[in-house]
């Protein structure tokens, strides 16, 4: 038996879809027969637009996620320019929510663990704040410390335990970090290539994605991007604005 | 070829002639062996009847006796119609399988009762005729169809399932199910009383808690009836149920970009766990208040769109009726 991949579209942006048709990048591309579009579970298209998003991931050139650049024009403005990449799609959570989860997993072995429930207490000060403002590391430091406290008790359970319970948690509920970017609320994520892990691209996707995305920590994802300069960091870096998102369904034939 | 057997149907001379004719012929063709059970039927059985025979002619005509040994027309039931999701009509109206039914119910009449509901339902009329017919005159299948991996993307086929959904609890609304159990029964001594508080503090946080961090937790107050005989265990178990059931108390998923409820449909070809089914809101508060269905279901297939489920698959629902007992 061969393995095969297909691609499943999971959600496109509804407002940019059309563009895709006007873009020099993929103005050439041929949309699909209309006759084999596929269903989008939970969206609502255009059959054109469908049509032409779901040409574009098949056939346009990908751009290794370390190859992604904005253009700068020759007087002198950085302008966004999409790309279709293949990529590990990891969505990052809300750090408080990661506490809060972390709490709720530690809580049935704090009773008899004194330097756990006292981290756990810790953290439940900070967390009952009115106005929490904070740094993403300062809860994460109060995560790792309930998770150490755990982990010095010898139990029958893995030492992550509290990670995996937290984790799950965080995909049940689907506590994504959300961040205004791009003019509007979204996602935080990385596309990162299997090839090369270190080039990871930081990106977000638009928080309207939040329910169509699969419940998976990490998922191999074809996507349409919109590359622009990273303002927020010094190097020339860039950031990816995921406008489209297929998630790639292995299969056998 | 399998043999047909009408458990419930009216004695030959009981059936009017045009419909007896069509069966007769049917038989004579040795498309069908119909063991007659002598029992006289509601006019409403007879309709069935009647549609049944109707479809035993056509596919006799056709030589179809694959599709003639699957027609059941013992099993026919009354179905509901609870929702169904417009988007998913055209995507109906260009499968070949339903283009039969459709094709007949093209030249049959709006009745009155169609029109009452659908007015009633401010849906459009001929969307919610040809799903209903699709689901009530549709075949079934009793397995689902292997993945195309010719195709460039993944098409998300339709399949009509003639199933039993379970409706699995709410992890939470069963810890505090429990709970209330333990407090009621005046469980809550100094020896339990701090797994009480524990299960409270987790209750109160259900949006940080994880599915088996809740059960796990459900778990541990349940053993606290162990000391208790089996007969008084089963009889707390009922009345946890109970609640449950009249709480409507449903597992929800955000999946496919909408909140849906998760159930299990168990395939004769699946493992013990079943296939998550993941069924709109907008479906499940028209549910009757059951922890078990019996439904006939157009569904999408789709590879698991969650990593902690044991399937490979999983189904969405757009169009589901109830089957309600049989009139006989």
């Amino acid at each position: 038996m061969m393995s095969t991949t297909l691609l499943q579209l999971m959600w496109v942006h509804r407002a940019e879809a059309g563009r895709f048709r006007r873009t020099p990048t993929f103005r050439d591309i041929a949309p699909i027969d209309r006759a084999d579009l596929p269903v989008v579970p939970g969206m609502r298209f255009d059959p054109d637009d469908l049509a032409r998003v779901l040409a574009v991931l098949q056939v346009a050139p990908r751009t290794p996620t370390w190859e992604l650049r904005a253009a700068e024009r020759s007087d002198g403005f950085i302008v966004p320019l999409l790309a279709v990449v293949d990529a590990d799609m990891t969505v990052a959570f809300a750090p408080v929510e990661r506490l809060r989860a972390t709490i709720a997993a530690a809580l049935p072995f704090a009773g008899s663990d004194s330097a756990l429930r006292s981290a756990i207490d810790a953290a439940e000060v900070l967390l009952a704040l009115p106005h929490l403002v904070t740094a993403a590391e300062t809860l994460e430091s109060h995560s790792a410390r309930i998770s150490g406290a755990f982990a010095r008790t010898p139990r029958d359970l893995p030492p992550d335990h509290l990670q995996t319970m937290a984790q799950r948690a965080l995909l049940e509920h689907r506590h994504y970090e959300r961040r205004p970017m791009f003019g509007g609320p979204h996602l935080r994520l990385e596309l990162s290539s299997r090839d090369r892990p270190s080039s990871g691209v930081r990106g977000g996707i638009d928080a309207s994605a939040a329910g169509h995305l699969p419940i998976a920590s990490r998922f191999s994802a074809r996507a349409i991007v919109e590359v622009h300069r990273d303002l927020e960091r010094d190097g020339g870096g860039v950031v990816a604005r995921v406008l489209a998102v297929a998630r790639a369904v292995a299969t056998t034939k | 070829m399998e043999v047909l057997r009408n458990q419930g149907a009216p004695p030959l001379d009981r059936i009017p002639v045009a419909q007896g004719r069509i069966l007769a012929s049917a038989i004579e063709a040795g498309l069908v062996d119909i063991a007659v059970r002598r029992k006289p039927i509601s006019a409403r059985r007879a309709l069935d009847l009647y549609r049944d025979l109707i479809d035993i002619e056509e596919h006799a005509e056709r030589g179809d006796a694959e599709r003639i040994s699957s027609l059941s027309i013992t099993s026919r039931r009354p179905l509901q119609l609870v929702a169904y999701e417009p988007t998913c009509v055209p995507a109906v109206r260009r499968d070949a399988r339903f283009a039969g039914v459709l094709e007949r119910l093209a030249t049959r009449p709006v009745t009155e009762a169609e029109d009452f509901e659908a007015a009633d339902e401010q849906a459009d009329i001929e969307e919610r005729r040809e799903i209903l017919e699709v689901l009530l005159r549709g075949e079934p299948v009793r397995s689902l169809p292997a993945i195309d991996s010719t195709a460039s993307f993944y098409g998300a086929p339709l399949v009509l399932l003639d199933a039993t959904i379970e409706l699995p609890f709410n992890e939470v609304d069963a810890m505090w199910a429990t709970l209330a159990a333990l407090t009621a029964r005046g469980e809550r001594d100094a020896e339990n009383e701090p797994l009480a508080k524990c299960a409270t503090e987790l209750g109160q946080r259900r949006s940080s808690c994880s599915a088996p961090l809740v059960e796990g937790m459900t778990s541990r107050l349940a053993a606290r009836f162990d000391r208790r005989g089996p007969v008084e265990r089963a009889a707390l178990g009922a009345e946890i149920a109970r609640a449950l059931v009249g709480a409507r108390s449903r597992q929800q998923r955000t999946v496919f970009g909408s909140d849906c409820v998760r159930g299990l449909w168990h395939a004769s070809d699946a493992s013990s766990e079943g296939i998550p089914i993941y069924i709109p809101m907008e479906f499940a508060g028209r549910l009757p208040s059951l922890d078990r269905l019996d439904v006939r279901v157009l569904v999408e297939v789709h590879p698991a769109i969650d990593a902690y489920e044991t399937e490979t698959r999983c189904l969405r629902a757009v169009a589901l009726a109830i089957a309600g007992a049989a009139a006989e």
